[in-house]
């Protein structure tokens, strides 16, 4: 886009002598680059669900193959004592913050302590 | 002339299926405006309804005295209350015993039914929560251009003719960043749409065609529903319900209308969103996009983060506004990973981001403090383990959540309608 394309009310933004590092250029190279950081953000389904969430999901899913295929461990032996805990805990600890949320919302909008 | 030698195709039926070794996802990508909002801290619990006390103007005790001996003038500042209510956004899927045990291992699939599914569901399930951010809560999700004949119709964007007036701000194709057809979808069993206002009509999706390049697409729906120009589209849940039972995103809290927003009446000055733009489609500048956001900074409290959100035609435009004006393009981020450019008017840290949801050819300009994530609870499957459905070998999974946005100052919010490339 060339400084004759612009609006009218945007020629009071021209910059009459732009600094030294100024490069068409680069600036498009800038725009690439975040459009494609951008991308590649909104393909990234993780960021989106609690990790965690996404993760008890996954194993979840695995669980329920596995039982599908004759499988007879339960739950807790399937995923081992380590990670079927921290699940647990995750759990417990997403129940914990909403509550903490509806106390602080009855409580004057008083900011919760984040876990 | 072609020889008569022994080919693949004489061959095929003996020839094992090379499958890709995974499933392409291909459905688009999404901007995570949610994202941005919980990281902001601002994810709070709800039951039947979300309310927040809101000073509604300033205090009217505050007077100067004529004279010493003069009588004071005694006031007091207003409340009052914006309320929101939960709206049940759900997905579903059945899956059959004999499909979940003969994809359950890599010798009869590439990869199981039931994790492809869980796993598409949550993903679909959080794009669909985004388009609602977007949305108006109204559920409009396509216009009818026309009918072809029995059960065939050509839907465009949405326009200012869409038949439902309960959703507006809509002004058809701009930049093209939207097809007509995005949010509708084929399977089994297929899509249901509404058709007309408050789903006059229902038919479910049979096929869908589009062509690149073109203002409208081709849906055929079984069913021969009626079909007439500018009649609105909408999902419909197993009731074939679904007009007004969607978030109630920033199109409803910033639109250009006089409906009341959460409650509240737009006459109240901190109800009424900054709006440019409404008369006619013109390109984008930074002038208006300035006269905008200064408008809507004059609400906003001290340290408030704001970000720009485009599509990807307005998106390059304002970056190639920047370089016709000779200024240097500079990279911010509004969370890890998702970069923009900075917008130099800016108080503080304000960039510009590119969203796939924003509609076609609107600047929308989000005070990041004045949203609010509501729910009920967090987004998980209603039951972690498989019901099997009374009488059939087939298992359900729902994932739902029980939510709704909440904009806390519309006026410390904007948009700019109708720009162009």
């Amino acid at each position: 886009m060339h400084t004759s394309e612009l609006d009218p009310k945007d020629y009071k933004y021209i910059v009459e002598h732009p600094n030294k590092d100024f490069s068409p250029r680069k600036n498009n190279a800038i725009i690439e680059e975040t459009i494609k950081e951008a991308d590649k953000y909104h393909r990234t389904e993780g960021l989106v669900i609690e990790e965690a969430l996404g993760e008890r999901i996954e194993a979840v899913a695995a669980y329920s193959c596995y039982r599908f295929n004759r499988g007879t461990k339960s739950i807790k032996q399937y995923l081992g004592d380590k990670l079927y805990a921290k699940m647990v805990g995750e759990r417990i600890l997403e129940k914990v913050r909403v509550s903490q949320t509806a106390d602080s919302f009855s409580n004057k909008f008083k900011k919760p302590i984040l876990l | 002339m072609s020889t008569t030698a022994f080919a693949l195709s004489d061959y095929n039926a003996a020839l094992l299926e090379v499958v890709q070794p995974y499933i392409q996802d291909n459905v688009p990508k999404q901007a995570k405006l949610m994202q941005v909002i919980k990281t902001n801290d601002g994810v709070k619990y709800m039951n039947d309804e979300f309310i927040v006390p809101i000073r509604s103007n300033r205090h009217t005790g505050v007077a100067n005295l004529n004279s010493a001996n003069n009588k004071l003038r005694t006031g007091a500042a207003p409340t009052t209350r914006g309320t929101v209510s939960p709206k049940l956004l759900t997905a579903t899927f059945d899956i059959n015993d004999v499909v979940k045990k003969a994809s359950a291992n890599d010798k009869g699939a590439v990869e199981s039914a039931m994790t492809f599914q869980m796993r598409a569901i949550k993903n679909d399930f959080v794009k669909s929560a985004n388009r609602q951010f977007a949305s108006d809560g109204v559920g409009v999700v396509a216009q009818v251009a026309g009918s072809v004949g029995a059960g065939t119709l050509t839907v465009k964007y949405p326009d200012s003719s869409l038949d439902d007036g309960r959703s507006i701000d809509w002004y058809g194709t701009i930049n093209g960043d939207i097809k007509p057809t995005k949010y509708l979808s084929v399977g089994t069993p297929g899509m249901a749409i509404g058709i007309g206002t408050a789903v006059a009509d229902v038919g479910t999706i049979t096929s869908i065609s589009y062509t690149r390049g073109n203002s409208t697409g081709t849906v055929v729906v079984t069913g021969s529903p009626a079909i007439v120009a500018n009649d609105a589209v909408y999902i419909v849940d197993g009731d074939e319900e679904g007009s007004n039972n969607e978030i109630q995103g920033y199109a409803a809290a910033l639109s250009s209308g006089t409906a009341s927003y959460a409650g509240l009446s737009r006459d109240l000055d901190i109800w009424s969103p900054q709006i440019m733009g409404e008369d006619g489609n013109a390109a984008l500048t930074i002038a208006d996009m300035d006269s905008v956001y200064m408008d809507a900074v004059e609400y906003a409290e001290e340290g408030d983060r704001y970000a720009w959100f485009m599509n990807k035609s307005l998106y390059t435009k304002y970056g190639n506004l920047l370089t016709a004006l000779r200024r240097t393009v500079n990279k911010t981020e509004l969370v890890s990973g998702w970069s923009g450019l900075e917008y130099e008017a800016g108080q503080g840290k304000v960039g510009v981001f590119l969203d796939y949801e924003v509609r076609d050819g609107e600047a929308v300009l989000l005070n990041l403090d004045t949203w609010t994530v509501c729910q009920v609870a967090d987004m998980s499957f209603v039951e972690d383990g498989l019901l099997r459905r009374s009488d059939y070998i087939t298992f359900q999974k729902v994932f739902s959540w029980y939510t709704n946005l909440f904009c806390k100052c519309p006026a410390a919010n904007g948009r700019l309608l109708r720009r162009t490339k």
